[in-house]
């Protein structure tokens, strides 16, 4: 399933428009340190963190984006960076745990 | 400095508050000529302990209090006029007044509270201790004072929120904190929690100081680069837990009010700290909350927690 | 009702601490790693997953009053971590399941997030 569709059936804003890829499964995280050491590429990144290195660090893990729960977002320094690289920030007005239920929900459903 | 020199000036920053914004206006008053056993019953009525007295042009003439009353029913007196008994040193706050002359009002006489009048000396309302707290907070939920002015409250003996006294050597719990050691965050808070756990307060109102209270040391440990200490007191139906140090001072008080906005560095982010949720954690779990902070001074933080409301019985 | 020795079955997860709190109910769950969230998340019977291991997040528990915290990823727990848990009774949990996966998991039993701070 690409980003687009998993951010249009989870209700996800789209606040950056990256690359579309395949979503292959969730990480959940807020410590960029967990995510560079164990993310899988393609995963989509589910973090309250929402400060500039979270770009690299989706970058550098080759991830398929990052969904900011609670409806939070970054500052405009952030989305400019990650359009630049095409990377996809979403957001989600839920808290990480039920975003993370939901996306573990459907991407069971469609295998 | 005199301690009304020092309640002046703290009294300053509020300088633009007048005394008609605060005073509560439903005030009961009682005609001279009325019996006193008749200003018994409206009080018992109105549960309060004490009326303005006004003449036939509804001018304030004297006040009579539950004091005077039982002095009355002593001296078998109760069915005599209020003029006998009142008192007519009535000590009054012109609802034009500023805060500072209000609180002059409260230091220098030891009344309870204090009517307020108008140009023709007509009552327009009433102002308790608990007025000038309420009215203070009513008109901003969370203060942050960034002039020159907020040097005379920092440091300084008195309430930012109440103006009331908190002497450092009269708090019930005191926490010296360590922020040399970002392991240690939390550590008074979860102390105080358990202090007030131990003298039976609701979990509720004991959780909500534990978690405030922890942003607010944490506050300390991550950003202040100096001393820190927290300070709890119980005043009657409140709580109050100041939190103060000597550090670097916020820099941007109006940005850190924004949540997930942090200075956190990577490192202390990396330890789950620095979300920028600090500020609206506070602000949350405290009913009122007031930061004060200046550069390479300081910052104290002061939170006020009213314990579930209880309503005493009258005569 | 979903009780805590379910959650235990369902992440296969090593009980640390409190083992007298396995029949007690599951009311909600988050998932964090910060701790302002953690202190944010106050509902009864609530239960966190989170990545983090210090000391600190046990004395974080503690002063927010969750039901319990369970560490994913089997994540190393430092034993000061563990003794402050055992010293408060406190509800420790450990799966070796991803903080991702465990959520789904949850989530499929009807279990719900908290909507605090949205």
């Amino acid at each position: 399933m690409l980003v687009k569709e998993v951010a249009d059936k989870l209700d996800l804003k789209i606040l950056a428009a990256g690359v579309d890829q395949e979503v292959t499964s969730g990480y959940v995280s807020d410590l960029l340190s967990d995510v560079i050491a164990n993310a899988e590429e393609g995963c989509l990144w589910i973090t309250v963190q929402r400060h500039l290195n979270i770009v690299a660090v989706a970058q550098l893990k080759k991830l398929a984006g990052i969904v900011l729960s609670r409806g939070s977002e970054p500052e405009a320094a952030v989305l400019a960076r990650a359009g630049q690289e095409g990377l996809f920030i979403l957001s989600g007005a839920e808290d990480s745990f039920t975003i993370a239920g939901k996306l573990y929900a459907l991407i069971s459903a469609s295998k | 400095m005199s301690e009304n020199n020092k309640l002046a000036r703290y009294a300053a920053i509020f300088e633009d508050i007048k005394a008609g914004e605060i005073m509560s206006s439903n005030v009961v008053e009682i005609s001279a000529d009325k019996k006193i056993a008749h200003a018994k019953e409206l009080m018992k009525i109105k549960k309060i302990s004490g009326m303005p007295v006004v003449d036939e042009k509804k001018q304030l003439i004297g006040i009579i209090s539950i004091e005077d009353i039982i002095h009355a029913f002593e001296f078998n007196k109760i069915n005599d006029p209020i003029h006998r008994i009142m008192s007519t040193q009535v000590v009054t706050i012109h609802k034009d007044d500023s805060l500072a002359d209000v609180v002059d009002k409260f230091e220098n006489y030891k009344y309870g509270r204090f009517p307020v009048v108008d140009d023709d000396k007509r009552v327009c309302g009433i102002i308790s201790k608990e007025d000038i707290l309420h009215g203070i907070l009513e008109k901003f939920n969370l203060i942050y004072i960034h002039d020159q002015k907020r040097t005379s409250t920092l440091n300084t003996e008195y309430s930012a929120i109440t103006g009331e006294k908190l002497k450092v050597e009269e708090a019930e719990f005191h926490y010296q904190i360590d922020s040399s050691d970002i392991d240690a965050a939390g550590t008074g808070a979860a102390m105080l929690k358990q202090f007030l756990t131990g003298k039976n307060f609701h979990s509720d109102i004991v959780r909500r100081v534990g978690v405030a209270t922890y942003e607010a040391e944490t506050n300390v440990v991550i950003h202040s680069r100096g001393q820190g200490d927290i300070y709890f007191y119980q005043h009657e139906d409140r709580f109050i837990v100041r939190v103060v140090d000597n550090g670097i001072g916020i820099e941007d008080l109006d940005k850190a009010m924004k949540e997930g906005y942090s200075t956190a560095p990577d490192y202390i982010r990396e330890r789950g700290f620095g979300a920028g949720m600090g500020i609206a954690n506070m602000k949350r779990f405290a009913d009122k909350l007031v930061i004060i902070s200046e550069k390479k001074v300081g910052t104290q933080v002061e939170m006020i927690f009213y314990l579930p409301t209880q309503t005493w019985p009258l005569i | 009702m979903i009780k805590v020795r379910d959650i235990v079955a369902l992440l296969e997860a090593e009980v640390l601490s409190g083992e007298s709190k396995l029949d007690e109910e599951v009311k909600s769950v988050g998932a964090s790693d910060m701790i302002s969230d953690i202190l944010a998340l106050t509902q009864p019977g609530m239960m966190v997953l989170t990545g983090y291991t210090y000391p600190q997040v046990i004395r974080t528990a503690l002063v927010t009053d969750l039901l319990g915290l369970i560490v994913v990823r089997g994540k190393n727990i430092a034993p000061e971590t563990i003794a402050y848990a055992r010293e408060n009774n406190f509800l420790l949990l450990r799966t070796r399941s991803y903080l991702y996966s465990s959520c789904g998991k949850i989530y499929a039993t009807g279990l719900r997030g908290s909507d605090v701070g949205k």
